[in-house]
């Protein structure tokens, strides 16, 4: 579904994707895991279209988008829920939903009503406090707002940029039952998480970067054979 | 006393609709756009030109010139430099400034020009048994019907929603779909509206018409976002009215020997309200954090 490929991303004189290679494929949930810095958040906005890369190709459902416009790429079916969730915060929670809107409206196919009711019934929060400004939800509900907002969009590939981040444990508990239910659904998922312990679990399959690189990757089954992995990313957690 | 109520409700209306103008492209693209008075002036010249056809048609005239410029402007001046860094914005906007203010001498000259557009508003009208010139009941109406106009859009309409979402995090916005050209440029539309109901206002007000009629308006309209809060339209529409009311006091209040001295005391106002609020009236928080 999704092929990147030898990717390389610099800001300015820095370099935080040296020849990056992945693949997700259709269904899958995949995990992108390394330390602060590592590359995982620039990945992300690189497919997404924010950064350019300096070199290398991305490819999604067969064609490539690499250096196309952001909103042309969530068009094609690619959402990506940044770090720090990004809600609108002066805008209430309808208007951030209405946001999600304008993919349909380029396509002019789905009906939106039908959605909308849909999250709602996923995140019932989101229609309780429908006329509340985003600014003023907690964390989870700010969470559950941008996923149920990117869900809108009807993409085929969800990125999420550490969804965790912040939140009660029981609150990430819901958030990956959600990420479980989506692959139950045929949503494919990039995960990019520092919780790399509850990461793993979930995913199909895992990267971990460090310094701009793919440094292992694999099942994880495949990951934990291997001593070094777990001692460095597991420590006493396991 | 009824007059000077008047007269400061009207250029307080008139200060709101610069500050708009701005406030709404300053939104979406953190620029202030130094050509807006330009557009002012544009309109300003297409009112003298039509100023012979009955009035809904000059107006109406005005607004799509105006529009039409702005857009124009946003296409070719400003989009190849939307990535670049604000200064280069800010001086493109110079540079646009100038080259219209040029065209303008090059085309009708630099004397300014008087027109009997709007002649009739002049005259006074009678309310609470006081005579108070129409042309500010006018300003005042308009302001108002436009603001209210502005809000219903960007409450109500699929794009306004997005003009706010996009002007609170743009990246946000195109990463949903949003289209960024589409939002830019209807927030230079807009802002070109503003443009051309305050040619109007003020080429009934003042009845001339000059190439660098634009150059207070738009220093009017900076300033009045500066107080209000950039990049908040409430605190823009406010800060404008603030401005003009303050203004209109002070021409009035300010003991004879020193009125010609009025802008001085204007913007010492406006030093004092940004000492104590350095956000502005309505500070966003992103500003207060940078301090």
């Amino acid at each position: 579904m999704l092929n990147v490929d030898m990717l390389e991303v610099a800001h300015g004189s820095v370099t935080a994707l040296r020849g990056v290679s992945i693949e997700v494929r259709t269904n899958e949930i995949v995990a992108i895991i390394g330390a602060n810095g590592a590359g995982k958040s620039t990945l992300l906005w690189t497919i997404s279209g924010v950064y350019r890369p300096r070199s290398g190709e991305i490819e999604f459902e067969g064609s490539r988008i690499d250096g196309q416009r952001p909103e042309a790429i969530s068009r094609k079916g690619i959402a990506l829920v940044p770090e720090g969730r990004h809600v609108f915060a002066s805008l209430t929670v309808r208007e951030n939903l209405e946001m999600s809107r304008a993919v349909h409206k380029r396509r002019g196919t789905h009906d939106w009503n039908r959605d909308l009711e849909l999250i709602s019934e996923r995140f019932p929060v989101l229609a309780e406090r429908a006329h509340s400004p985003a600014g003023q939800l907690s964390g989870g509900e700010q969470q559950q707002l941008v996923i149920g907002r990117a869900m809108l969009a009807r993409p085929r590939l969800l990125l999420l940029d550490e969804p965790s981040l912040g939140l009660a444990p029981k609150v990430v508990e819901g958030v990956f039952a959600v990420l479980a239910e989506l692959r139950e659904e045929g949503v494919t998922v990039v995960l990019v998480e520092q919780a790399a312990a509850l990461a793993v679990d979930l995913a199909d399959r895992t990267y971990l970067l460090r310094n701009g690189q793919v440094e292992v990757s694999g099942t994880r089954q495949e990951l934990l054979s291997r001593t070094d992995f777990v001692s460095a990313y597991f420590g006493e957690a396991s | 006393m009824t007059q000077h109520v008047v007269d400061a409700l009207s250029a307080g209306s008139l200060d709101a609709l610069l500050a708009l103008g701005i406030a709404l492209v300053f939104g979406v693209m953190h620029l202030v756009n130094f050509a807006h008075g330009e557009l002012i002036m544009v309109g300003s010249y297409v009112i003298l030109s039509f100023a012979g056809l009955p009035w809904p048609i000059t107006v109406l005239l005005a607004v799509f010139s105006v529009a039409g410029t702005a857009l124009l402007m946003e296409r070719v001046a400003f989009r190849p430099v939307r990535h670049a860094s604000p200064t280069t914005m800010l001086v493109t906007s110079f540079a646009v400034s100038i080259l219209l203010q040029s065209l303008a001498v090059i085309v009708a000259g630099r004397r300014p020009k008087g027109t009997s557009f709007g002649a009739g508003l002049s005259r006074p009208v009678v309310i609470a048994g006081t005579r108070v010139a129409l042309v500010d009941i006018v300003s005042i109406a308009v302001a108002a019907v436009l603001v209210g106009l502005l809000v219903l859009f960007l409450k109500r309409t699929w794009t306004g929603v997005a003009m706010r979402g996009a002007a609170e995090d743009f990246t946000m916005a195109r990463l949903l779909g949003v289209d960024a050209n589409l939002v830019i440029a209807a927030a230079f539309i807009m802002s070109g509206v503003l443009a051309a109901a305050a040619a109007v206002l003020l080429v009934a007000q003042t009845g001339t018409v000059s190439p660098t009629m634009g150059l207070q308006p738009v220093l009017i309209g900076f300033v009045a976002t500066v107080i209000g809060g950039i990049g908040t339209l409430a605190g823009a529409a406010v800060g404008g009215f603030v401005l003009g009311v303050v203004t209109v006091v002070l021409q009035e209040a300010l003991p004879l020997s020193t009125r010609g001295y009025r802008d001085a005391f204007v913007f010492g106002f406006v030093i004092l309200v940004l000492l104590v609020r350095p956000g502005g009236l309505f500070g966003s928080r992103a500003l207060e954090e940078r301090v």
